[in-house]
């Protein structure tokens, strides 16, 4: 397998009052195309803080994190918006949706940079989207019509309508019940299968751990074990 | 992408509708003020500026000797324009197209008296059918009705029959105790020749003619004398000229006088906005024919200062007010500004996580106060004109000061005024919301992401 993702040696610490908390120490990983895998650890941990490096949303203070060989440790602010509309898709565990756009509009919006695409396209692409998360009916529907896991799909479909090579969840079943969570992991593991999208999770939830590929354990900003 | 920004901008506006109602609501009713105080100062200004050019007859430009604003009165002679320079005068402003009518003017000062008493009296002379068409000018009509009527009689030039028709300002009139125009006493038994002054018939007897005796000193120091019918009295537009002017043919100040001179010849253009541009050509033409004068527009403080000071002191007014209401306008935005970027803190990292620059964030932000701002202005301007209709349906009337005699509560709002006041408020809020709104964008996406706020 190719690795699509490589975390070398990253640390990262934050100001938390007079201290520095350190959140990731020298943690190094590798994720391969096409894989889905879990981060776990217990709150804290820095599962989080390593996804957001990862789906450059953050620095390393130390170290470097290369996505498809290129190193994105210090791309400018630019650099860095680009790489994460056109590579990376994300999904939050708040679904994180726009509340004055409808689901279709949503799920188009990271589409809005792509300047190639025209509207006929973007279009296409949307239903497209939408139609893989068995949201159809709902394009013009608002978020705030919707159930947590209906939400949660759009999130899912927006982060797909790009076609991005890899898509960082954090904790994506966490506000949600046990059934739909159930449900939505098949669906991720679905379009894992059918689209070969690398997915990168971190989760606390028994469910998702036992569907993934590997799963990686930190404890204090380290991987304690890889399985 | 730029109208789905707008349209996403738009929709914003209406998340927290009760916190940017208030804001629009702020913007709409201070710039209404806005409107109907620009409206106002229109009108004031409109109304002054007519009564300088055509009610005091300072003309658009006006042309005198050399040195004789300040020094005619003293030096008649000296001061004052010949026939040459009044025909040279009057010849070029028959040949330029910007120029509407032109006549000249004599100004002097002598005594009036009913027979018993006399009294000071500024004297005017102006040709009667210049007169007329002056009063009767649309702008005139317009802005400034009230002084241009008679307070009571004709003017001048409906009386060509009567030897010396004259018009008395409304207080001198009252002064010199000669209650009836030429008009009302006819049919009247006559005044005896000798009046019991100081008796209580006086009054009967002064009320039986519309005589006043004018007295003057010729320019070579003789006295002088004619008798006036008075046909007409007036407001005058000045306070102080009210118990003192009289106006009456020029040949017969002219006659009064024993000069053949003007103190001055007044144009009259087609556009006010001429006049700098007429007086300096008519000031070349003249000097060119060896002609010593000097010109002054309606705008310069010396020849206008009642005008030019009044507008002054009212234009800083409005321009201080302006600036008041819009520093307010504009910090009452950046304050429904300050709180939206809170509120949506995280939602501004989940754009940024999704690839949307910091300029692209920035130009949403604007974009949401540039509309609040514009549908606040629209509204205010809607509320304003109608407002200023309200008053103006009113007829409220009011006395300015200085001015004798009420006018008119009009309210004018004209466009360049409405756009001069509106014009601080966009860029002072796309200021005032890149302001507030930079330090909140400089932040990393996940800064922005795990925000404590909404």
């Amino acid at each position: 397998m190719t690795a699509l993702v490589q975390v070398e040696q990253v640390h990262k610490s934050f100001p938390l009052g007079a201290t520095q908390v350190h959140a990731l120490r020298g943690i190094s990983l590798q994720v391969h195309a096409g894989e889905f895998m879990a981060v776990v650890g217990a709150s804290g941990s820095g599962k989080s803080t390593l996804l957001n490096m990862i789906g450059c949303l953050d620095e390393p203070d130390q170290g470097r994190v290369l996505l498809g060989g290129q190193d994105v440790s210090h791309l400018s602010d630019r650099e860095r918006s680009q790489l994460r509309n056109r590579k990376i898709g994300f999904i939050f565990q708040s679904f994180n949706l726009v509340p004055v756009l409808s689901v279709a509009e949503n799920v188009e919006l990271p589409l809005l940079l792509h300047k190639e695409l025209s509207r006929q396209a973007r279009t296409e692409r949307v239903a497209q989207a939408l139609a893989d998360v068995d949201l159809s009916t709902f394009a013009q529907q608002f978020p705030d019509k919707l159930s947590g896991g209906q939400r949660q799909r759009v999130a899912i479909a927006r982060a797909l309508v790009t076609q991005p090579d890899l898509v960082l969840a954090d904790e994506p079943t966490a506000n949600l019940d046990s059934e739909t969570t159930q449900r939505l992991v098949e669906l991720m593991a679905d379009l894992n299968k059918k689209r070969h999208v690398t997915f990168v999770f971190s989760t606390h939830d028994e469910k998702l751990m036992g569907r993934v590929d590997r799963l990686v354990r930190i404890r204090d900003g380290q991987e304690v074990s890889a399985s | 992408m730029i109208a789905a920004t707008w349209r996403v901008a738009w929709r914003n506006l209406w998340r927290n509708r009760r916190r940017n109602l208030a804001t629009l609501a702020a913007i709409a009713f201070g710039y209404m003020g806005l409107v109907l105080l620009g409206g106002y100062a229109v009108r004031v200004e409109h109304f002054l500026r007519t009564n300088a050019v055509y009610l005091q007859h300072a003309g658009h430009v006006a042309i005198w000797q050399k040195e004789g604003l300040d020094r005619a009165s003293a030096e008649p002679v000296a001061y004052q324009l010949d026939p040459t320079a009044q025909k040279a005068v009057l010849d070029w402003a028959k040949g330029d197209a910007r120029v509407e009518r032109a006549g000249a003017y004599l100004l002097g000062v002598g005594m009036a008296g009913n027979a018993c008493t006399t009294q000071p009296a500024m004297l005017l002379g102006v040709d009667p059918p210049l007169l007329q068409a002056l009063l009767d000018h649309p702008e005139v009509k317009e802005a400034s009705p009230e002084l241009a009527a008679t307070a009571q009689g004709t003017w001048l030039a409906a009386h060509s029959e009567v030897a010396t028709p004259i018009a008395v300002a409304a207080g001198l009139q009252s002064v010199l105790q000669k209650p009836k125009v030429l008009d009302q006493t006819k049919g009247q038994p006559p005044a005896p020749s000798v009046l019991a002054c100081d008796t209580p018939a006086m009054a009967t007897q002064l009320a039986a003619d519309a005589d006043i005796q004018l007295i003057g000193q010729t320019y070579d120091g003789m006295l002088s004398a004619l008798d006036g019918q008075m046909v007409g009295t007036f407001h005058a537009p000045e306070q102080t000229a009210e118990d003192a002017q009289i106006i009456m043919p020029l040949a017969k100040l002219r006659e009064l006088l024993a000069t053949d001179r003007a103190s001055y010849v007044a144009l009259f253009l087609h556009d006010a906005r001429d006049a700098p541009a007429v007086a300096a050509d008519l000031g070349r033409a003249l000097q060119a024919k060896g002609l010593k004068v000097d010109t002054y527009t309606y705008t310069d403080e010396v020849w206008s200062p009642y005008y030019v000071g009044t507008m002054a002191f009212l234009g800083s007014m409005v321009g201080f007010i302006t600036l008041l209401v819009s520093v307010v306008l504009v910090f009452t935005v950046a304050g429904a500004m300050t709180l939206t970027i809170l509120e949506r803190t995280r939602e501004i990292g989940t754009w940024r996580a999704l690839g949307f620059e910091r300029r692209y964030m920035l130009g949403l932000l604007l974009r949401e106060a540039l509309l609040l701002s514009l549908l606040g202005l629209a509204i205010g301007l809607v509320l304003g004109l109608s407002g200023a209709a309200a008053i103006n349906a009113g007829g409220f009337r009011f006395a300015p000061p200085g001015v004798a005699g009420t006018i008119a509560f009009l309210i004018k709002p004209a466009a360049w005024s409405c756009a001069l006041q509106a014009a601080l408020m966009p860029p002072g809020v796309l200021l005032a919301t890149w302001w507030v709104s930079r330090s909140q964008l400089r932040k990393s996406p996940v800064t922005l992401l795990t925000a404590p706020t909404a």
